[in-house]
């Protein structure tokens, strides 16, 4: 297929054609000039749905399609992550209704982005694409201890992996609606397996998450002294690998160092940078989130996820 | 209005006004009327309809505005939660002193970080009254009682707060401000989990599981409940002052 010809064609039945193509409108302003090298680099990365986009037929942009589907993997981890701790045999009462909550919220956000992405979803890869040991650093069903451990580094990961293509869905809003939503539950659940982890709501949390990270706050506090597996959750606390994905002690928000911008609430507390780095929590990009994501995946990765 | 972000995603910051003014008293006195402030209200405009009150704004600046009033309210009500009897009656190794010293922290960081991002247009300093609805003695409402306890009160203003930033963000046309707003969302998130688990395990079973009950979590879609900001404002309305009456008129 001549591309080149297509468009050259079409402008011709459609004088507005380029102008109906609603991303990267520089490249097709090049297409058929001297601009021609870089149009065609960039072209296939775009053409999924792009026609059909730009002709009325309902379709997500190739970016936004690729960050629901890096969400969809995520939630097909965590779906199955707690589906297999549920019987396991390893918790109590309350924290089985407590989890088999958040395995039907972990349902409902798979049929979201299933639905949204239609057709351009990833097939379901069922629970033994995965493995939950992440190439043997934890026996995750083994106790509550484990289980929990495995089940704060992936909530953790979910809440900033959602952040971080929240950018990339701004132009749809309905898709940034959706995706919004299911970020702030992914958090809430965050919030609940913390306090679950420091020994329940009796039990006050540590700056950095005290030791071995054995004291987790219900909010992100600095790196975590790098998360209760170092071996696995160091990254999740962490940097990403662009500029805008800073380690989870960041106090820098907008140019702002936010804990010289602030000052005490009352009481004599100080403003620390512990409250600071906690007040926000940091994006992860999809990079890094694919490294991290790729360790729970079973050797062979048939399903070709998080690459 | 002031173009905080370029195009390039490169963030340059206008000069801010008094950037180096600390803003304790601002919020301490929050509740004061006349507050000593020269802003120009540029991204604020009076509400013809609704006589006094004053419209957030449209755009970006109506989205940062109306998260603004937000945590102003929060930063209020979290730093008269530290001077009431029941914050001031816990043990400092407590859970909930830890707690609690957080919650007000983090209002106190988000308020102010809003207002410097804003700079000259920021909303007026509100009136806020707390006193009427909410008893900072209590640590919970008191069966028959007019006024909400503490905790309660908090998970109000959390819900509401992860409800009102998901109902507005997409609003914002600027990805660096959806980015900041995102930041802070899915904090107020895990505040509301633990405040309602606190309830939870203090006997209210109004709240579901807890930190994601029906009330806030689609029992269907398993999504939070986004709120417009217009509803959001109509009950923040009723903690703000005559004078501090807010609208979104735009952000529809």
């Amino acid at each position: 297929m001549n591309l080149f010809k297509l468009f050259a064609d079409l402008a011709r039945v459609d004088p507005d054609v380029y102008g109906r193509f609603d991303s990267r409108r520089r490249v097709f302003r090049h297409l058929g000039t001297t601009g021609r090298a870089f149009a065609q680099a960039a072209l296939p990365g775009l053409l999924s749905g792009l026609f059909q986009k730009a002709y009325g037929q309902a379709a997500l942009s190739g970016e936004v399609v690729t960050v629901l589907n890096l969400a969809l993997s995520l939630e097909y981890l965590e779906l199955y992550y707690y589906r297999t701790g549920l019987s396991a045999g390893i918790l109590g009462a309350a924290d089985l209704a407590a989890f088999a909550a958040i395995r039907d919220d972990e349902q409902g956000h798979v049929a979201a982005l299933r639905a949204i992405l239609n057709t351009a979803a990833i097939s379901d890869p069922g629970a033994a694409a995965f493995d939950f040991t992440a190439g043997g650093k934890v026996q995750p069903f083994a106790n509550t201890t484990s289980f929990l451990a495995v089940a704060q580094a992936l909530e953790d990961l979910g809440v900033r992996a959602y952040k971080g293509g929240l950018t990339t869905l701004l132009a749809n809003k309905a898709v940034l609606r959706v995706a919004l939503n299911i970020h702030s539950v992914e958090a809430r659940h965050a919030a609940h397996v913390r306090t679950l982890r420091r020994g329940g709501i009796g039990v006050a949390g540590a700056d950095g998450g005290g030791p071995n990270n054995s004291l987790p706050k219900s909010w992100v506090s600095l790196r975590e002294n790098n998360g209760p597996l170092p071996a696995l959750t160091t990254a999740i606390y962490g940097p990403g690998t662009t500029a805008a994905s800073p380690a989870e002690d960041n106090l820098v928000q907008a140019r702002v160092n936010v804990q010289v911008n602030s000052s005490s609430p009352g009481a004599g507390l100080a403003l620390t940078a512990a409250a600071a780095s906690e007040a926000f929590d940091e994006p992860l990009d999809t990079q890094q989130v694919r490294t991290i994501a790729r360790q729970f995946v079973a050797a062979g990765n048939s399903q070709g996820l998080f690459v | 209005m002031s173009k905080l972000f370029s195009r390039t995603g490169v963030f340059s910051p206008t000069p801010l006004a008094s950037a180096a003014v600390k803003r304790r008293t601002f919020f301490r006195y929050a509740g004061a009327t006349a507050a000593a402030t020269t802003l120009a209200l540029a991204g604020c405009s009076k509400d013809g309809a609704t006589p006094g009150a004053t419209d957030v704004g449209n755009g970006d600046i109506g989205v940062l505005n109306f998260a603004y009033a937000l945590e102003q309210v929060e930063a209020a009500f979290y730093a008269k939660v530290l001077t009431g009897a029941y914050f001031t009656k816990l043990a400092t190794t407590s859970a909930e002193y830890q707690i609690f010293s957080d919650l007000a922290r983090h209002e106190q960081l988000h308020a102010d970080f809003l207002r410097t991002v804003l700079s000259t247009s920021a909303l007026k300093v509100l009136t806020i009254n707390l006193d009427d609805q909410i008893n900072f003695n209590e640590r919970l409402t008191a069966p028959g009682a007019g006024k909400m306890g503490v905790l309660p009160a908090a998970r109000m203003f959390e819900d509401l707060g992860v409800a009102a930033y998901n109902g507005a963000a997409s609003f914002l046309t600027t990805a660096d401000y959806l980015l900041l707003l995102g930041k802070i969302v899915s904090v107020e998130a895990r505040h509301a989990a633990l405040i309602r688990d606190l309830l939870v395990a203090s006997g209210d079973t109004t709240l579901g599981i807890g930190f994601a009950g029906a009330d806030v979590v689609d029992s269907k879609t398993r999504q939070e409940l986004a709120s417009t900001p217009a509803s959001v404002l109509a009950k923040i309305n009723t903690f703000l002052g005559a004078d501090s009456q807010l609208t979104a008129t735009k952000l529809v």
